[in-house]
């Protein structure tokens, strides 16, 4: 048992070149009802401020929406491919700085520079993951953590300050409207949350579409016996690689909210503690499922609130890992499923 | 009673059961043969000694002390050494310090480094070369003479003739006797056949995890042994 | 460029002080690692309780009284940490000794800012050392020198215990083969805990050594851990004389490439751990400690 979720298998071997569908595990069809449910429940969620007007509490809701979607991309990635990222800070973060540069350097508007983050973030998650996706587990943790340490270290290189702002940071001041919110009305937690839920709910959709997929299925072979799945005819190679992006893609996601919701580009952002935070989010949450990571997001944020001041966070977040590695290697969301078996079945 | 006593034993590797009701003694004094085809089983059953399987059932004693389920290096502790299989000499340590590895339990007795030396003087014109710069043959006598300096009561030998010259293996003999003779017993997992005759008294067959037949060494070419080997 | 301003002395002199220090660091995450076969990511934590131990133990009894205190404290703590977590999970994955190591070190952190608070602490160097002394007709700060001295007969003694005693011996052969060591009797518990301890003990000395030359806050175990990990892996996992090699190029990488190029110098580390570390994708191997 590990803190890298277990993944279901049927207890045929692994898929054969022939006939992957017939011997994974089967995928619950899900009635239309339930859909349509989930549907008005994605739609409803983005009034929320219309029954919760505190902006305080909304932005709350806000921060664990955005550490949902980095721990969502973390989660997806230790499901598929078993592979945990120390250094998820580096693609939030560095999505964050893609956006500040296009809004600042380049003078784009802000649909332009949130686009172009997304996409320079893919590529580049592409990129290093063409390099690293190979790696064992844990010099594939380190790698990432080096990556996340060394775009942190560049960003405060006095030299580039007028480009990246250093220490300090960048403020961001953009124009032209995102979806019809101008900057102001983004920097406000009650015009900004229906833009953060959909976006969480999105990048949800995504991983669990990607999950039920064959390439889903594929990877989690892979992830169980990647020699046998080889020899069986597999490529082994371009689907991981694939599931990196996404990770990174998912994870930039998560860094340009932050950009446009506080209008700054901070070397915090980078830093591996940041990181750190949706590691914890994803373990104590639990991989195996799509929203395990987001509940613990929330617990994370709710934490952060209660304990937050009294500096008791950070113990609590240590005792926290601990304990989970130990007892609960699949999470709270893993030991819910655990407890109600015949309800959750994973794809 | 014997020194060594497996009783029941159930044993495999993680999930897999691959031992199944192993039942052998092994005297000091005496040599004891273990044959069949590769896969059998054999060297699963040696490493069982040591804590490198899963023991799921039944018991491995020596000297009336339990050996499953304790830490592997209590076994050398208690007079059991071996020479495994691909004999796993360490490759950055000198001749010397392989050989003085194997003197890690603190076990005393006749057989000292000297002794040793004595019994394999290629050993000591090579003692300062790297444990793995040597030919087959040479290793062998390394992974023996490593067994010996634990001053074991039985020793456990996995496929010592494996790549050796007939001469080589000839010397192997005289040397297991001569072990023999000085009162340590041998428990000698074999596809050599003439080796087995030439240096142990009694034999049993594994196939499959299980031990089909027993029999005296000297009977082990007639039919029936032969057929058993077949299996 | 003045390049003889580039390889002055008291700059070489930085260089060896910084690497002296990480030396002691590295060897024992080394050490930990070639052993037991977990990448002790608390390792920077146990660093900052040395350092911050060492605070305390010096306004007390003296710095040469913590220089001795300050390890076998932090020796026991490895007794803790080997019986704690290292055994009861030994049967576990890398990763996940690796995060319960992330979490011990979030909760020693904590602890320390409890005991000391966050504002950075001031330990100076002890009367005897607090000068300078003459380096080839230059001044040179003589704790520095007590440093570079001290750091580098600590693995001196460690490379000599290691090559020439049994136990180290031992040691050797059970980072290379473990099972193979145990089959011989080797009782690799004991073995375990003791290079665990002495692990321990060596960022407990790095920590008090560290007080006098770089600053004692809380931070202190994050960065240096990072720098740690890229010169252990990139010196060869579990092996003691790679890591003392790393720890002196990346001094002079840090201290010379400050002047040359900054961000070179910033990026250096880094890339080298990504080569390093893809040269071989097949990732650790046994590290063999020597």
């Amino acid at each position: 048992m590990s803190a890298v979720p277990p993944m279901v298998v049927a207890p045929a071997a692994a898929p054969t070149a022939q006939a992957p569908r017939a011997t994974a595990s089967p995928r619950r069809r899900w009635p239309l009802g339930a859909l349509l449910a989930v549907a008005v429940l994605i739609v409803l969620g983005a009034f929320l401020p219309a029954l919760l007007k505190s902006p305080f509490y909304l932005g709350m809701l806000i921060n664990a929406a955005i550490l949902g979607i980095a721990a969502v991309a973390l989660g997806f990635l230790a499901h598929q491919c078993g592979l945990v990222m120390f250094g998820v800070a580096g693609f939030s973060g560095g999505g964050a700085y893609l956006f500040a540069i296009a809004v600042m350097q380049f003078r784009w508007n802000v649909l332009g520079a949130a686009a172009f983050a997304l996409l320079a973030a893919s590529v580049l998650s592409a990129l290093v993951g063409a390099l690293i996706v190979r790696a064992r587990p844990l010099p594939f943790a380190m790698l990432t953590l080096a990556l996340a340490q060394m775009l942190n270290s560049v960003v405060k290189i006095t030299q580039y300050r007028d480009v990246t702002g250093g220490d300090d940071g960048l403020p961001l001041n953009f124009a032209g409207s995102f979806f019809g919110l101008t900057q102001a009305q983004l920097a406000r937690p009650e015009s900004f949350w229906p833009v953060a839920w959909l976006a969480l709910c999105g990048v949800m959709l995504l991983a669990w579409i990607i999950g039920r997929s064959r390439t889903g299925q594929v990877l989690r072979a892979i992830r169980a016996n990647e020699e046998r799945m080889r020899f069986s005819g597999f490529d082994t190679y371009w689907p991981r690689v694939f599931a990196f992006t996404v990770t990174g893609f998912i994870a930039s996601v998560a860094g340009v909210l932050t950009a446009l919701h506080s209008a700054f580009a901070s070397p915090e952002l980078l830093d591996f503690v940041t990181g750190g935070n949706a590691l914890v989010a994803m373990l104590v949450g639990g991989a195996g499922t799509v929203a395990g990571p987001v509940l613990g997001a929330v617990l994370y944020v709710i934490g952060q609130d209660q304990f937050g001041a009294s500096g008791h966070l950070e113990l609590l977040t240590g005792i926290g890992v601990v304990v989970v590695i130990v007892a609960f290697p699949e999470g709270a969301m893993g030991f819910i499923r655990n407890t109600f078996r015949k309800w959750f079945k994973t794809p | 009673m014997s020194f060594i006593r497996i009783a029941g034993l159930h044993a495999g590797y993680g999930k897999s059961l691959i031992l199944r009701n192993i039942e052998l003694e092994v005297d000091e004094g005496e040599a004891v043969a273990v044959v069949g085809k590769n896969g059998a089983g054999k060297s699963t059953l040696l490493m069982s000694f040591f804590g490198g399987t899963t023991i799921r059932r039944g018991s491995i004693e020596a000297g009336g002390v339990a050996l499953q389920h304790r830490p592997g290096y209590l076994a050398a502790k208690q007079g059991v050494s071996a020479s495994p299989q691909g004999r796993l000499i360490l490759p950055h340590l000198s001749v010397r310090e392989n050989l003085l590895l194997g003197a890690a339990s603190g076990r005393k007795g006749h057989w000292t480094l000297d002794k040793v030396y004595a019994l394999f003087p290629v050993l000591q014109e090579r003692h300062d070369r790297m444990g793995t710069a040597l030919s087959g043959g040479q290793q062998q006598m390394l992974a023996v003479g490593r067994a010996l300096l634990a001053n074991p009561r039985v020793l456990l030998l996995d496929e010592p003739s494996e790549g050796l010259s007939p001469v080589l293996v000839d010397d192997l003999a005289r040397v297991f006797n001569q072990i023999r003779a000085a009162g340590t017993g041998l428990l000698m997992v074999e596809q050599h056949l003439s080796l087995v005759r030439r240096v142990s008294q009694r034999f049993v067959v594994m196939a499959k995890g299980e031990i089909i037949a027993r029999g005296r060494s000297e009977d082990i070419d007639s039919e029936q042994h032969r057929a058993a080997l077949a299996f | 460029m003045d390049f003889s301003q580039l390889l002055s002395l008291p700059q070489l002199a930085n260089a060896l002080a910084l690497a002296s220090l990480l030396t002691i660091l590295s060897s024992g995450l080394a050490l930990i690692f070639g052993l037991r076969d977990v990448m002790n990511f608390g390792h920077g934590a146990l660093y900052m309780l040395g350092a911050y131990l060492a605070y305390s133990v010096s306004g007390a009894l003296g710095f040469w009284a913590a220089l001795v205190i300050v390890p076998l404290l932090l020796a026991v703590v490895g007794v803790v940490f080997e019986y704690g977590v290292l055994r009861p999970l030994r049967k576990r994955s890398h990763m996940d000794l690796a995060l319960v190591t992330v979490g011990i070190a979030l909760i020693v952190g904590q602890i320390v800012i409890k005991f000391w608070g966050t504002a950075p602490l001031s330990v100076s160097a002890p009367e005897s050392l607090a000068g300078s002394v003459s380096l080839f007709g230059q001044p040179y700060p003589a704790y520095r020198v007590f440093l570079i001295f001290v750091g580098f007969s600590t693995c001196a003694a460690l490379a000599v215990w290691l090559k020439w005693t049994r136990s180290g011996m031992h040691v050797r052969a059970v980072s290379s083969q473990p099972e193979v060591a145990r089959m011989m009797g080797v009782n690799t518990d004991r073995l375990g805990l003791l290079v665990v301890c002495l692990g321990t003990g060596f960022a407990g000395l790095a920590g008090v050594l560290a007080g006098p030359y770089l600053s004692v806050d809380p931070g202190m175990g994050a960065t240096i851990l990072i720098t740690c990990l890229i010169v252990v892996v990139v010196g060869g996992l579990g092996s003691i004389g790679g890591a003392i090699a790393a720890a002196v190029v990346y001094g002079f990488i840090q201290v010379i490439g400050t002047v040359l190029s900054p961000t070179l110098a910033v990026l250096a580390p880094y890339l080298l751990l990504f080569f390093v570390l893809l040269w071989r994708p097949q990732g650790f191997g046994r590290g063999r400690v020597a």
